[in-house]
């Protein structure tokens, strides 16, 4: 089935038409790229899809269901997960805390039962900080959880809002640019990690990112966008290839 | 490792105790001075006011600056149950449930606060609550009912050092709970980064209310408490100039702290009683130590530390030292 | 009749009045929270200092009317720029909320100090000569005539240094971002000084006006007025000069028509639950927009 399908999507800043008229189909378990060139509307589609901004038109099914106009809480626990371009965990908040946070969805003691300390609520605490200490095991974070999420480097911060996105419980992510910033060897880091969120968690994914080699590594579908407007999508090798595609990055990136 | 983990589990009922004990002792012997047990009862006040206030300001990041309402609330709602209600001989009985049902009023008054701030932020939410002080104090000097402008007058003492204990070690235990539950971190990740917060399926909304209602919830208590310790309310004892008393307590002490709010609290109204013989005087030294403390030390007395003693044992090690707000 | 043309004529004359005092306060709130996005709580007091220098240069150095009010506004610049100087500058990379606690702890301090020094409250002596004309059934004081016209005067002055000097340019410049500023040359620590002097100036001015019309002061008339100014800078929509004096005028309005149909005790709940109202329906004002949030 359809994970995720976007129909129409048009949204407008003003008088700048951010995304005119895009489509997409992500089925689970898949790795989509986006790519396109600066300003080209990759990240705006990503605030339309957790309903930071509200489409102009057009409409966003996920599982099914129009999140075109719920809540970004809402469609998060529906199933969709994010990090950010310009990294925005918790500073102030613990490793630990920031992943625990994000379950916010999952537990299920209610006020009173947090307020007076009772079983049910030590339970499922239990639970939410097991669960985060596993995600942190499994991406090295481990050994920082009990420091504030604002004293890391960049490089774990990064990571450290994968594994925020993953203790969601997501069945999709979407990751906005996560190898901004990375040597060829951290990339290749990268690479292993988005292929683990879906194999390992069977987590579908789309993903921007300006680097080439990730991309083509990696994703089993692409769309480009360009000033807002799909100028391609289908499989890799062949938009390589693609003649409007080499003249959108014409010098601005290299395509390999 | 048994009997350790029992023992712990008992701490709590038993300080509990063990303190009531003591203060009910204290305040039926002679031997603490009158004097001093009184200030400890506006210190054991004021720090319920402090950490509450606490709660919105420092861990949800949102600059309430009309707390004293919360107050007048709950010290009005109180004082008529126990003047009007019920007969002042019920009244030492009675005491609790009105301190609590005060409480409860200001709890749903914090709503009125709480649904405007899903759209309304920052400076401009402080001055919604502003307005909402400013608004409550106005309707009770025009309503004869409760003493208009002139205050209530009639309400027995039934304040006593232990129930100014009980009180104060609840709102301490039930803002720490709250504080190391998901929910308390879902309050801090809204400080945070709000936006992100909702988009990683925090339900701000919800954590909103719960803690509007939660911290007036615990300021209504102490207006209740502070009514029957002083024994007469007026609009006037609940006006920004109190607002701004319990602001300055929260800052001096240190946000986002437990421990800040009960240094905040007792070093404010101590040192306010300390520097009681310069008479007027202090009230001009009291706000250039805070505007010396904020220039030198910006983060407050704790600066986001905390008292281990106020951390759930599977939290302790959990370094908040290094942080910059 | 209670609602004839004169008596509405009359209450104009008390909006406008009443209005461009909470005007003039507004402006100061508004530009200093255009370059810092701080609360100045302070400016009420330096308001009411203003009221208070002007009944001593008044009392003891028996100063005429205009002299008075220049000392006085000489002396409350003065107040303005120490506090940012000594108070707000070093705070300037810290924390946002140690610098408002800041502002509010400069703000008791002014008030307690002033308290300190003179318990009671203090009647102005009557130093301008309160004469009335009357027209028709409409009565004009000279007080009400000095007050709306050197706040006009003020306020149009201070228009245009806002829109037409360097001063103006850079004060716009660093409200729309401090930190881009100094890369174009203009020199950050001057223009805030200047935006502290000017508000105090017409906070100064505006106390001296109001102890013209209300003379009995207290050290702790600033709260109340101080707010009320800030009130109306927000419902103009912070930041926003023209904004703030608009919003002054909209505030004395609303006082004023309240006290024509109510008792004057509803008046404070009428204009808060009004903001409360504003505040809700419009959260940035009624000149105000939004600045989007980027991801
Ligand atoms: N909140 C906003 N208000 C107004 N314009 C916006 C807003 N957000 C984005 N834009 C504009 O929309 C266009 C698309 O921006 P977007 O951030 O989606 O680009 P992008 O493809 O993610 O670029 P990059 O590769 O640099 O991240 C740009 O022209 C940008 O300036
Ligand atoms: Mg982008």
């Amino acid at each position: 089935m359809d994970l995720l399908k976007i129909t129409g999507l048009t949204h407008y800043f003003g008088g700048l038409r951010a995304i005119s008229d895009f489509e997409l189909t992500v089925n689970s378990g898949e790795i989509y790229g986006i790519i396109g060139p600066n300003g080209s509307g990759k990240t705006t589609l990503f605030n339309l899809i957790t309903a930071v901004y509200r489409a102009t038109s057009g409409s966003i099914l996920f599982k099914g269901t129009e999140i075109t106009t719920m809540s970004s809480d809402r469609i998060n626990a529906l199933g969709i997960a994010r990090t950010f371009q310009n990294i925005r965990v918790f500073n102030g908040l613990s490793v630990l805390d920031n992943v625990r946070v994000a379950q916010f969805n999952k537990f299920q003691y209610n006020i009173l039962e947090a307020l007076f300390n009772l079983k049910s609520f030590k339970k499922d605490e239990a639970l939410v900080t097991e669960r985060a200490w596993e995600l942190l095991k499994s991406f090295n974070l481990d050994h920082r959880a009990y420091d504030l999420a604002g004293t890391l480097p960049y490089g774990l911060r990064r990571y450290l809002e994968i594994v925020r996105a993953l203790a969601t419980e997501p069945s999709l992510v979407l990751l906005d640019e996560p190898a901004a910033g990375m040597n060829q060897v951290e990339i290749s880091k990268m690479i292993e990690t988005v292929k683990d969120i879906r194999n390992k968690y069977g987590v579908a994914v789309l993903v921007i990112e300006h680097q080439m080699s990730l991309i083509m590594g990696i994703c089993e579908k692409l769309k480009v966008l360009d000033f807002g407007v799909t100028i391609a999508g289908g499989l890799p090798k062949d938009v390589r290839k693609d003649a409007k595609v080499l003249e959108a990055y014409l010098g601005s990136e290299v395509m390999d | 490792m048994k009997v350790v983990a029992s023992a712990k589990k008992l701490a709590v009922p038993a300080i509990l105790l063990v303190g009531c004990a003591l203060s009910c002792s204290v305040s039926n012997s002679n031997l603490v001075d009158r004097y001093v047990e009184l200030v400890v009862m506006y210190v054991g006040i004021n720090f319920i006011l402090t950490l509450s206030l606490n709660l919105v300001n420092g861990y949800m990041g949102e600059f309430s600056v009309g707390h004293a309402v919360f107050m007048a609330i709950g010290a009005y709602t109180s004082a008529i149950i126990t003047v009007k209600v019920f007969s002042l001989s019920l009244g030492p009985w009675i005491f609790p449930l009105a301190v609590l049902t005060g409480g409860m009023a200001s709890a749903l008054a914090g709503l009125l606060v709480a649904i405007p701030s899903f759209k309304i932020r920052g400076d401009y939410l402080a001055i919604v609550t502003l307005a909402f002080n400013m608004i409550v104090k106005s309707i009770i000097e025009n309503v004869d009912f409760l003493g208009g402008p002139r205050g209530y007058l009639g309400i027995a003492k039934l304040t006593s050092l232990v129930w100014v204990f009980f009180f104060s070690f609840m709102a301490l235990w039930v803002i720490r709970n709250f504080v190391y539950s998901n929910y308390g971190r879902g309050v801090v990740s809204i400080r945070e980064d709000e936006t992100a917060a909702i988009i990683m399926g925090v339900d701000t909304k919800k954590v909103k209310i719960m803690t509007f209602m939660l911290s007036s919830f615990f300021a209504g208590v102490a207006g209740a408490l502070y009514a029957h310790l002083l024994q007469f309310i007026s609009p006037k004892s609940f006006d920004i100039l109190k607002s701004t008393e319990i602001l300055i307590m929260v800052y001096l002490g240190g946000i986002g702290s437990i421990a800040g709010s009960v240094l905040g609290a007792s070093v404010y109204t101590v040192l306010l009683e300390l520097l009681r013989p310069l008479g007027i005087w202090r009230m001009v030294i009291m706000p250039l130590v805070l505007v010396f403390l904020m220039i030198f030390r910006p983060k407050g007395i704790t600066g986001l530390r905390e008292f281990k003693w106020f951390i759930p044992s599977a939290e302790k090690k959990i370094k908040l030292f290094k942080h910059k707000v | 009749m209670r609602l004839g043309l004169s008596y509405l004529i009359q209450q104009f004359l008390n909006i406008l009045q009443l209005g461009s005092l909470y005007a003039l306060i507004a402006i100061g709130y508004t530009m200093v929270y255009g370059v810092l996005s701080l609360i100045n709580f302070a400016h009420g007091d330096v308001f009411m200092l203003g009221a208070f220098i002007f009944f001593l240069a008044a009392l003891w150095l028996k100063l005429p009317f205009i002299p008075a009010l220049i000392v006085t506004v000489c002396v409350t610049v003065c107040v303005g720029v120490l506090i940012e100087r000594l108070a707000y500058r070093p705070l300037r990379n810290a924390p946002k909320m140690s610098a408002v606690i800041t502002a509010l702890g400069v703000g008791v301090f002014l008030e307690n100090f002033t308290l300190a020094l003179s318990p009671y409250p203090q009647h102005i002596p009557e130093i301008v000569k309160n004469r009335a004309w009357v027209m028709g059934q409409v009565t004009v004081s000279s007080i009400q005539t000095i007050i709306i016209a050197i706040s006009v005067t003020l306020m149009v002055i201070l228009d245009f240094l806002v829109r037409k000097t360097r001063f103006g340019m850079a004060l716009r410049a660093i409200s729309w971002d401090i930190s881009a500023v100094p890369l174009m040359g203009i020199p950050v620590n001057r223009i805030i000084s200047q935006t502290f002097a000017l508000g105090a100036a017409l906070g100064g001015a505006a106390g001296v006006m109001y102890s013209l019309a209300y003379p009995v002061i207290d050290p702790y008339m600033g709260i109340m007025i101080g707010w009320k100014a800030f009130i109306s800078a927000v419902v103009g929509g912070i930041g926003n000069v023209r904004g703030a004096m608009t919003g002054g005028f909209i505030l004395g309005t609303v006082e004023i028509a309240v006290t024509m149909f109510l008792p004057s005790t509803y008046r404070d709940i009428v204009a808060f639950t009004l903001l409360f109202v504003l505040l809700i329906f419009r959260p940035h004002g009624i000149f105000g927009t939004a600045r989007s949030v980027k991801l």
